[in-house]
């Protein structure tokens, strides 16, 4: 099991936020932290010494860059890799393989990439890209074709629907090759994810929901003859009683203006992304019946586009809720908290001793 | 007015909660899973050092709008000297209060070696001076001289050391020192002298701060207690010519209700070893003081509650001075207001565990209080630049903004 953190590059606080959009309504409130480059090292420091593996970096139209935004953090941290989030339709396979040979130069091998299709259509436009659902996918399948041999130095001369690529010279292969995180919820994305990527990653649904998903996936990926590892992208609020974490559930609850949750089921509405469907039906857009599964709550997709729920819970339940997503199959865990900082810390604290083979015993004192 | 908040820098790791004593942050303890240590991680040494968390919590509380730091100074600890002129390099206008017991430090040699971190550091020196609890951690230094004894040499100390500083040359013939023609050279000279803040509960303390205190630093006691020393204070001080500006230590657990704060106090209260409530072996005058606030016995927590969330069990759950508060942010905010009004001039504030409580405070309590300004600090400009470290008055909202 591998277990990383989340960077809030919009701000962070005591409140549920967006993470990639900006939402222009009533009840949106600036963040108590914003997240400047100082503080953003502090979490990505809490999570190194927490026991995180990399930090998931996100993309959208309403966040800052991640690829600067990590780039600057590979030099305030030591071991932490940084789990980029990118568009395949913005950037060609050729440069994103320049930038990810930079960035491995410049962090010590510390990439991994996290490929997003997009899931929404206006937002998409506004970045200068038309393409429906389906091409898109299509199209990040021909740029995931390219980028796998890019990165392993080879010789490229291309030509398919979305890219034609002519004459690009062998190379030294990317040392290491930064492992592929993909995710992406609909039938076009998970015959993507099979051909292409090293893991796929899912947002926090049930576990009967996970389960047939991960089946799926890997009889295409068999067909294919690969083999690829299954992540979750969860939240978290541990305490040390169940009725802590529930009242600090219901203080984040508390935090949702109904103008906020109203905008964002409009936002939800006009989202051709399946996975942002299968998250918005969990909550069904009402705070009550939060909880779709023990431990498992929906209250933050009420107001957070993508991963929307949470294990919410004492320590030993959450992560008794994680061993049984690692019981079908689940090996990476992307979690996070509110505030970022001081959750990394407890969930390292907490939830990753219990989860954690036992540590080596450390060498005695010369 | 402006009132200074320093917090407290942990020198000897942390616990994660006051629920249960185990430190498990630095390698102070065994390695245990889950400790933020240096330690083995997939079977190699992960170049982690327990600077790199004071560091953290140095970021942490310069970003939550704390003026600086108190780094203690006890024998199981880092030292304050070293580890502040590491942490200078990496915060920007966060002061770093060195705690030291001035015995045990050549005096013209603390001057160059102070000026020069004030030089390094852009004038973010301050001391605590401290003149020793006695008993066997004044024998594990060495230091064989008794009570009243230790507060002469603190004041022929200070003496001496401003002297090289402030009257260069300087010459001194003292019981405990002898300097002829000291003198810093002008590049350090033309470095600020430190604040002191100077500790000590004794007559013969008294008398010492009189003459050199910049700050009187008290722990919490209950707040007539408190009142009652400041008066003494004042008026030794008076005797002296000066008027002395007062700073209270205490822990501090706020929450978002009193009944969530109250809560983490019973559950640390219930796991600690009640024996801890009868001080330790020392000579200390001030822990004696702190036990002697507390009548009959003492069988449930609110037996520690002297009066209205000033609570007398923190030195159980973690530790150190006895009294700290406990109540709502609001009610924390007050009874610091309250404080203020007693005549207290800056706080060291400290909660456990230090990284993530000094956002809290920070970012809760502080903005609640309405009758002083904060000194500015790293990311509290509004009162406009503070290129050396000059004192800028910014009057925070009244209330809290999320």
């Amino acid at each position: 099991m591998r277990f990383h953190w989340f960077l809030p590059t919009t701000g962070d606080g005591y409140a549920v936020r967006n993470s990639t959009i900006r939402l222009d309504v009533d009840g949106v409130t600036a963040p108590s932290r914003p997240a400047d480059l100082g503080y953003l090292a502090q979490v990505a420091q809490a999570a190194e010494s927490a026991g995180f593996t990399a930090a998931l970096t996100p993309t959208g139209v309403g966040c800052p860059d991640p690829w600067i935004t990590c780039a600057a953090l590979t030099q305030h941290t030591e071991r932490l890799k940084f789990l980029v989030a990118f568009r395949p339709g913005f950037v060609l396979p050729t440069l994103l393989t320049q930038q990810a040979r930079a960035f491995q130069e410049v962090s010590r091998g510390r990439l991994l990439v996290n490929v997003v299709a997009g899931g929404d259509p206006v937002e998409q436009r506004a970045y200068g890209d038309f393409l429906d659902h389906d091409q898109r996918y299509a199209r990040t399948d021909e740029f995931l074709t390219v980028l796998r041999r890019t990165f392993d130095g080879k010789p490229v001369d291309f030509s398919g629907e979305h890219y034609r690529i002519e004459g690009w010279q062998a190379a030294d292969p990317l040392a290491p090759a930064p492992e592929i995180y993909f995710g992406g919820a609909s039938a076009a994305a998970e015959r993507v994810a099979a051909a292409h990527s090293d893991v796929y990653l899912m947002w926090g649904e049930p576990p009967a929901m996970i389960a047939q998903r991960i089946e799926r996936v890997r009889a295409l990926a068999a067909q294919a003859g690969r083999t690829l590892r299954f992540g979750i992208r969860l939240h978290v609020i541990a305490r040390d009683t169940a009725a802590e974490a529930w009242r600090d559930a219901e203080r984040l609850l508390e935090g949702m203006s109904p103008e906020r949750i109203e905008a964002m089921q409009r936002y939800y509405a006009r989202m051709d992304s399946v996975g942002q469907a299968r998250m918005a039906a969990l909550h069904g857009g009402s705070a009550r019946s939060l909880e779709v599964h023990p431990n498992l709550w929906a209250g933050v997709g009420l107001v957070r586009e993508g991963a929307g729920t949470a294990l919410v819970g004492d320590y030993a339940e959450v992560a008794e809720r994680i061993e049984e997503y690692r019981a079908l199959g689940v090996e990476e865990f992307i979690l996070s908290g509110w505030p970022h900082l001081e959750e990394a810390y407890r969930v390292g604290e907490y939830v990753l001793p219990r989860l954690a083979a036992p540590a080596p015993a450390p060498q005695p004192a010369p | 007015m402006s009132v200074d908040f320093y917090w407290r820098i942990g020198m000897h790791g942390d616990q994660p909660s006051l629920r249960r004593r185990a430190e498990s942050r630095g390698d102070w303890a065994p390695h245990v899973p889950g400790r933020i240590a240096p330690a083995l991680r997939h079977g190699e040494p992960d170049g982690y050092a327990y600077v790199e968390h004071m560091l953290d919590v140095a970021r942490a509380a310069e970003a939550a709008g704390f003026y600086g730091g108190l780094m203690p100074s006890f024998p199981f600890t880092d030292d304050p000297w070293a580890s502040a002129a590491m942490l200078a390099r990496e915060t920007r206008t966060f002061r770093f209060m060195i705690a030291f017991q001035p015995g045990f430090l050549n005096p013209v040699h603390a001057a160059r070696m102070a000026a020069t971190l004030q030089r390094a550091s852009r004038g973010r020196v301050v001391y605590n001076v401290i003149t020793g609890g006695g008993g066997p951690a004044q024998a594990w230094w060495g230091d064989e001289v008794a009570h009243d004894d230790r507060y002469a040499r603190t004041d022929e100390f200070l003496r001496v050391h401003r002297g090289v500083w402030q009257e260069r040359p300087f010459d001194f013939d003292g019981r405990f020192y002898r300097v002829a023609g000291g003198a810093l050279p002008d590049p350090l000279a033309a470095e600020e002298f430190p604040e002191i803040y100077f500790s000590g509960s004794s007559a013969a303390a008294l008398d010492v701060a009189a003459r050199h205190a910049d700050y009187y630093l008290s722990w919490l006691e209950p707040f007539d207690a408190l009142a009652a020393k400041f008066a003494a204070v004042r008026e030794h001080a008076a005797a002296a010519g000066r008027v002395p500006r007062f700073a209270v230590r205490l822990d501090v657990v706020a929450r978002p209700t009193e009944r969530e704060a109250w809560e983490e106090v019973r559950r640390g209260f219930e796991a600690a070893d009640l024996r801890g409530l009868d001080g330790g072996a020392g000579d200390s005058v001030g822990v004696a003081r702190s036990r002697s606030f507390v009548s009959g016995p003492v069988t449930g927590y609110r037996d520690l509650e002297v009066q209205p969330n000033v609570w007398g069990g923190f030195g159980l759950l973690r530790g150190g001075p006895a009294f700290g508060l406990v109540g709502s942010y609001r009610q924390v905010a007050e009874r610091l207001e309250e404080l203020i009004a007693l005549g207290v001039d800056a706080f060291i504030l400290a909660g456990v565990p230090h990284l993530e409580e000094s956002y809290r405070v920070g970012e809760e309590v502080l903005p609640l209080l309405r009758g002083a300004g904060r000194r500015a600090a790293a990311s509290d400009r509004a009162g406009g630049e503070d290129r050396r470290g000059t004192p800028v008055t910014v009057f925070p909202e009244a209330t809290a903004s999320k």
